[in-house]
């Protein structure tokens, strides 16, 4: 048994196990709809999941049913009133015509023996009136399908009476003359008898008239009751109905709702860890799931953003302490080498001095060259020491006239303007946002290109100008020199490099790279266009002012 | 310009031996008679000029050039004392350094140097320079007498 167990056990762990790694594969993005447990009814969750729309189908479908029972019902018990109506009218007509009945009766018996004491028409009157309205009423009775059995008892009686004993004892007297006071008397009981039997039938009919009229009478006051209960069921309907929408509303969307919103305007402000739990698969749990995923994508695209930020935040900061380090080695590097080099350069210039043309012309070559090298050497370190200045030495921004700034540099450079008959025009120039000496350095070295690489018997001409741009200043430096072949555009600007040799153009390459240093140090941008033969143009760009910002 | 007969005395406080003997070569091609007396470190300056131990038959210097970058002493403590030795403080300092840094340049002035002046690289800019140090000191300038 135990090891069964035990062996059923590793099963487990080894299914959990297949399962964990199932889970590490990269499952397809698909909503997951976790199963409610807390509902315990199959019926609830199968609500639950049924769309909205369905809901209210159901709703409606449920609603509009107990109304069309409520209005059967009600259609069925006005019709039952209406009949129980009628019913009791008839009732209450055929009890005023036994009324009347009952009178006409009266009348004959009244008339009938007043003629049979008197002979004399005129006492006749009642008995006919009392016949005709007879005649009317008897046959309208009898018609009556709901005319209680003693009816007909009552009517065969009325005119067996009539036929067989009034009408016989009129038609004697009439032919015969009066009764005999015997005859009379014998006449009369008899008679008294006969109408006796019909007052006990009438009284029947009556009684049965009377119970009929209760009965529909009672039969209508149950019926309006069923239609008052009735109207009181489709009240409480109607006003159920409305509070269960209300209700249901409530809970099926306004409170997911609710929950969303909240959701929404968190992860609004930056929350990204906001879910929203609506455990059903309608249209709003599937708004959920789809807001779930959404948020969820969002994190994990801001948790790599903000790790992608500080990776390049952290790159950056080592490529600008990288850059500082280098700045200042090279500093240090030509600070430094300036001291053993002014030796090298001292004596051999030195030996220069005292030995020329006393030794042989081989060693004058010799000291030649290693004082032409020293020199170099010590034009090398000096240039870098000023690029390397540029980031190292550089002096706090503040506003700068670039317009005092260009003619300071004219009047630097007045001799070779004046040597070259250089034509200058001059645009407006702004005041910008940066280092005073360094701005100097970059038109210094700009103009002092464009005068230096003139083309051959052409009178040049040299334009600065500004524009405004984007929030900045865009300075263009143009000149008709010998132009620049559009491959090496970006090579001048790297530090010694040149394009010429220094016998044509004197200098060491880097004059063009301590601009482009300096506008970088200002946050600018250094292009230019050129046309070999035609020209060149530097442009750049500088911050304005923070005056001008205002 | 003024004659002078008298040999001008000098003394170089100076480490490296390069440029000892440059400044021997240019006092050498200068037209006054100077004698330089070199000395390489800041204690042996003072004593020099204090006249002290193995430097006591010595001559008190007319002018002192002085490098900053020296071992022991540092050439800004020398400058300090000489200008707080009321004994020495009217003998004229020139301060002649590779440095071309402000704050020496400063501080120089601050601990009242006489003078500041950076090497030139090139060879003739030092002559030059060493020309014109001792013309305007040595022959121009007019100094308390016995300093």
């Amino acid at each position: 048994m135990y090891p069964l167990r035990q062996a059923s056990h590793t099963h487990a762990l080894s299914r959990l196990r297949a399962r964990g790694s199932r889970a590490i594969t990269p499952a397809p993005a698909k909503p997951e709809i976790i199963p409610d447990v807390s509902s315990p009814f199959l019926s609830a969750r199968w609500w639950a999941d049924l769309p909205i729309a369905r809901k209210l189908d159901v709703y409606v479908a449920l609603v509009l049913l107990l109304t069309l029972v409520l209005i059967l019902l009600t259609s069925l018990t006005v019709a039952d009133l209406n009949r129980s109506s009628a019913q009791r009218l008839r009732a209450q007509a055929r009890l005023a015509n036994l009324n009347s009945l009952e009178k006409a009766l009266l009348n004959i018996e009244t008339g009938e023996r007043g003629y049979l004491l008197s002979q004399k028409e005129n006492f006749l009157e009642p008995y006919r009136e009392g016949r005709r309205v007879l005649s009317e009423l008897l046959p309208k009775l009898e018609a009556d399908p709901e005319a209680p059995p003693a009816l007909h008892a009552l009517a065969a009686a009325i005119r067996s009476y009539l036929n067989e004993w009034a009408e016989l004892n009129i038609a004697r007297v009439r032919s015969q003359g009066p009764f005999s006071e015997a005859q009379q008397l014998r006449v009369f009981e008899e008679g008294k008898a006969r109408f006796d039997l019909l007052r006990q039938q009438f009284a029947k009919v009556q009684n049965q008239l009377t119970e009929q009229f209760t009965q529909s009478r009672m039969q209508n006051l149950r019926e309006i009751g069923q239609l008052r209960s009735l109207v009181w069921v489709a009240l409480g309907v109607l006003v159920g109905s409305t509070l269960l929408l209300r209700l249901g509303t409530q809970r099926v969307v306004i409170e997911p709702l609710q929950r969303l919103r909240e959701s929404t305007s968190r992860l609004g402000g930056g929350d990204y860890s906001a879910r929203v739990s609506i455990q059903r698969r309608d249209e709003l749990g599937q708004l959920a799931q789809a807001f779930n995923l959404a948020a969820a994508n969002l994190e994990r695209s801001n948790q790599s953003l903000v790790e992608a930020n500080r990776h390049l935040q952290e790159q950056q900061a080592e490529l600008e302490r990288s850059n500082r380090e280098l700045e200042q080695f090279a500093y240090v590097a030509s600070h430094d080498l300036q001291e053993p080099l002014r030796m090298v350069s001292s004596y051999t210039q030195l030996l220069e001095r005292r030995y020329k043309g006393k030794l042989d012309e081989k060693a004058d070559m010799y000291i030649h060259f290693a004082v032409d090298g020293a020199n170099r050497m010590q034009q090398l370190i000096q240039d870098l020491l000023v690029y390397s200045r540029v980031g190292t030495k550089g002096m706090p921004f503040q506003a700068v006239d670039t317009a005092r700034v260009v003619a300071e540099t004219l009047r630097d450079l007045e001799v070779a303007i004046a040597e070259s008959g250089a034509q200058v025009q001059l645009g407006t120039l702004p005041t910008v946002w940066g280092d005073p000496s360094q701005i100097r350095q970059v038109f210094q070295n700009l103009l002092s290109n464009a005068l230096k690489f003139r083309r051959e018997g052409v009178q040049p001409r040299l334009e600065i100008g500004a524009q405004r741009e984007n929030g900045g200043w865009r300075f263009r430096v143009a000149d008709n020199g010998i132009g620049i072949e559009s491959p090496y555009f970006d090579r001048i600007f790297l530090i010694f490099q040149r394009l010429h040799t220094k016998e044509a153009y004197p200098g060491n390459g880097i004059g063009l790279a301590v601009v482009k240093k300096i506008i970088e140090r200002h946050g600018g941008r250094l292009w230019l266009e050129s046309i070999p033969g035609e020209g060149s143009t530097f442009f750049f760009t500088l911050p304005e002012a923070p005056a001008e910002r205002t | 310009m003024i004659e002078s007969t008298e040999i001008i005395e000098i003394l170089l406080v100076e480490d490296n031996a390069g440029d000892v003997q440059l400044t021997r070569e240019a006092f050498e091609e200068a037209k006054v008679r100077n004698r330089l007396h070199v000395v390489s470190d800041g204690v042996e300056a003072l004593q020099f000029l204090r006249q002290e131990g193995r430097f006591a038959g010595q001559p008190r210097p007319d002018l002192v050039l002085l490098d900053l970058n020296l071992p022991r002493k540092g050439g800004l403590e020398v400058l300090t004392e000489i200008k707080q030795d009321p004994e020495l403080r009217q003998v004229p300092v020139v301060v002649l350094t590779t440095s071309q840094a402000e704050a020496d340049i400063t501080q120089s002035y601050n601990r009242y140097a006489n003078a500041y002046i950076s090497k030139p690289v090139d060879l003739d800019k030092f002559l030059e320079v060493v020309r014109s140090l001792e013309h305007f000191w040595l022959a121009v300038v007019r100094l308390p007498i016995g300093a």
